[in-house]
């Protein structure tokens, strides 16, 4: 899938983004960061069709399915957590119960099939909003921060999940995180942004991505990544000092 | 201890009652039957006049006129509520309209509608869709405007289909809020349709209200009275217990809290 172009303003005639262009290449996860409020959510958003770019073209593969992972669960409270599943699903595919009954088996949430949200915990909705998101088989997927709300032991359950999952349905991810820890455990590639508007500041891919989904990157690119999300003061400038040394010419990348 | 809490809670709208009938009673016994049936009166002067073939056809006159008059309010009132909570340009265009529409007392309505339509001509049923359309009108443009649309946005990103939206997450959301206009308008449009028929005075339970006022027999304006006000609280109970979203699930599970 790929961004060629876009521009888009915010509101009060804010430039989030001016002619950015990015691309995810297929059955790869990608991994955005950057701080809060750069527009992430946004950009996921017009990927998905939600929201239109004021100029710009996004691409994605004809009549690819589509999966989305929000911030919040955005469970439907009427239905069961087994039901809450099925329900994104095609109609031929509700034969496929066996499947997502696997899956939310490999969840751990095989207790609470016929369970409403609203008696579920906040991790375990979460579970289920990823589960669903898997089960409708998405050759694209989009996470926006999806573990965020999550505690430490609750989180390392998800990467886990997310792994398992993503390895037998090597969907194209598109993940937005704050977390440099995530990233480094679930994306096979990481894009840094910058602000106002959207830049690249960096662009790693992992040196080697292991048999179970685990992936590795490099000594180097890990202590730049480091440097570059965890700086708070002076840190535009920095960003832009790490980036003029970076692969990523600003503007697009490709991998 | 639940049994006791209910109890208690019930009692006293059941003594309320019990004390109204009671002042009802001994205010009659105060003062002459032409001015004051009692309850007793009144309850046999209305089974005099089902005995006499008085009630009921006047019954099923209103009964038909509220019927037509709220289905018409329910149809258009939601059709366009939903029109305009959809489509802000005709939420500016339509709601001031219906917010004057709102102010006009129905009893003006009512006189010009003998005018426009005569006595025989739905007035009476006019007066009761006009009556009702602003609560249909602007309680359905609300439920469309709390859509839930995190959701909807949701089922747009994994290509549910329109049915199943429609189902699944709009019905659900726009029912409390169709539950509502229902209770408090079937209870209006009641007493609406009795004072319409009050005016135009012909047929139906506000015409024979009139006819036993000019003719002094208050027993009959009380029986009447009570009839209308039984009915009316009757129906708003019946309508709640039909539109009230209902209750789901038996127990669920009730050991689902996570171990981790």
């Amino acid at each position: 899938m790929r961004f060629t172009g876009i521009s888009l303003k915010y509101g009060a005639g804010r430039l989030l983004f001016d002619n950015f262009s990015l691309e995810a290449a297929k059955g790869q996860v990608t991994c955005l960061m950057g701080t809060s409020g750069i527009g992430k959510t946004t950009l996921l958003k017009m990927a998905a069709g939600l929201i239109r770019p004021a100029q710009g073209v996004i691409s994605r593969d004809e009549g690819e399915r589509l999966g989305y992972v929000f911030q919040e669960p955005r469970l439907l409270p009427e239905k069961t957590v087994l039901e809450n599943v099925l329900w994104v699903l095609e109609q031929r595919q509700e034969q496929e119960q066996e499947r997502v009954l696997a899956m939310l088996d490999a969840a751990d949430l095989s207790a609470v099939l016929h369970a409403y949200p609203d008696q579920l915990s906040g991790g375990m909705r979460q579970r289920v909003s990823v589960v669903r998101a898997f089960a409708a088989r998405p050759g694209l997927l989009f996470m926006d921060e999806p573990f965020q709300s999550l505690d430490a032991a609750t989180r390392a359950g998800m990467h886990q999940l997310f792994r398992k999952l993503w390895e037998s349905e090597q969907p194209t991810v598109l993940l937005v995180t704050h977390d440099l820890d995530e990233a480094l455990a679930l994306g096979t590639r990481i894009v840094v942004l910058g602000c106002r508007p959207m830049n690249i500041l960096a662009d790693v891919t992992a040196a080697s991505v292991e048999q179970h989904g685990g992936t590795y990157f490099s000594q180097a690119d890990q202590r730049r990544l480091w440097q570059l999300t965890t700086g708070k003061d002076g840190r535009e400038t920095d960003d832009r000092k790490t980036a003029a040394f970076k692969l990523a010419p600003s503007g697009s990348s490709e991998i | 201890m639940p049994i006791f809490t209910t109890a208690r809670n019930n009692w006293p709208s059941g003594l309320t009652y019990l004390l109204l009938l009671l002042t009802w009673e001994g205010l009659s016994r105060v003062y002459p039957p032409v001015i004051l049936p009692g309850p007793w009166e009144s309850l046999q002067t209305l089974i005099g006049l089902y005995e006499k073939g008085r009630l009921m056809e006047p019954l099923l006159y209103s009964f038909l006129r509220l019927a037509a008059g709220f289905g018409i309010a329910f149809l258009l009132g939601t059709g366009l509520g939903v029109f305009a909570g959809a489509q802000e340009l005709v939420f500016k265009l339509v709601s001031p309209a219906v917010s004057v529409l709102q102010a006009v007392p129905p009893v003006s309505w009512m006189l010009l509608a003998i005018l426009w339509l005569g006595v025989n001509g739905g007035a009476q049923i006019f007066v009761v869709a006009l009556a009702l359309f602003p609560l249909f009108f602007f309680n359905s443009l609300q439920g469309v405007r709390q859509l839930p649309k995190e959701l909807l946005e949701m089922a747009r990103v994994f290509s549910v289909n329109r049915r199943k939206q429609l189902v699944d997450i709009i019905l659900p959301a726009l029912a409390p809020f169709w539950s509502a206009a229902l209770t408090v308008s079937v209870g209006m449009g009641w007493k609406t349709i009795v004072m319409a028929e009050l005016i135009s005075g012909q047929t139906g339970i506000g015409a024979s209200m009139n006819t036993a006022r000019i003719y002094l027999k208050t027993e009959e304006v009380m029986a009447w009275t009570l009839l209308v006000a039984l009915l009316g609280m009757a129906l708003e109970v019946l309508v709640r217990k039909i539109t009230r979203p209902r209750e789901r699930r038996g127990s669920a599970a009730c050991d689902l809290q996570e171990s981790r």
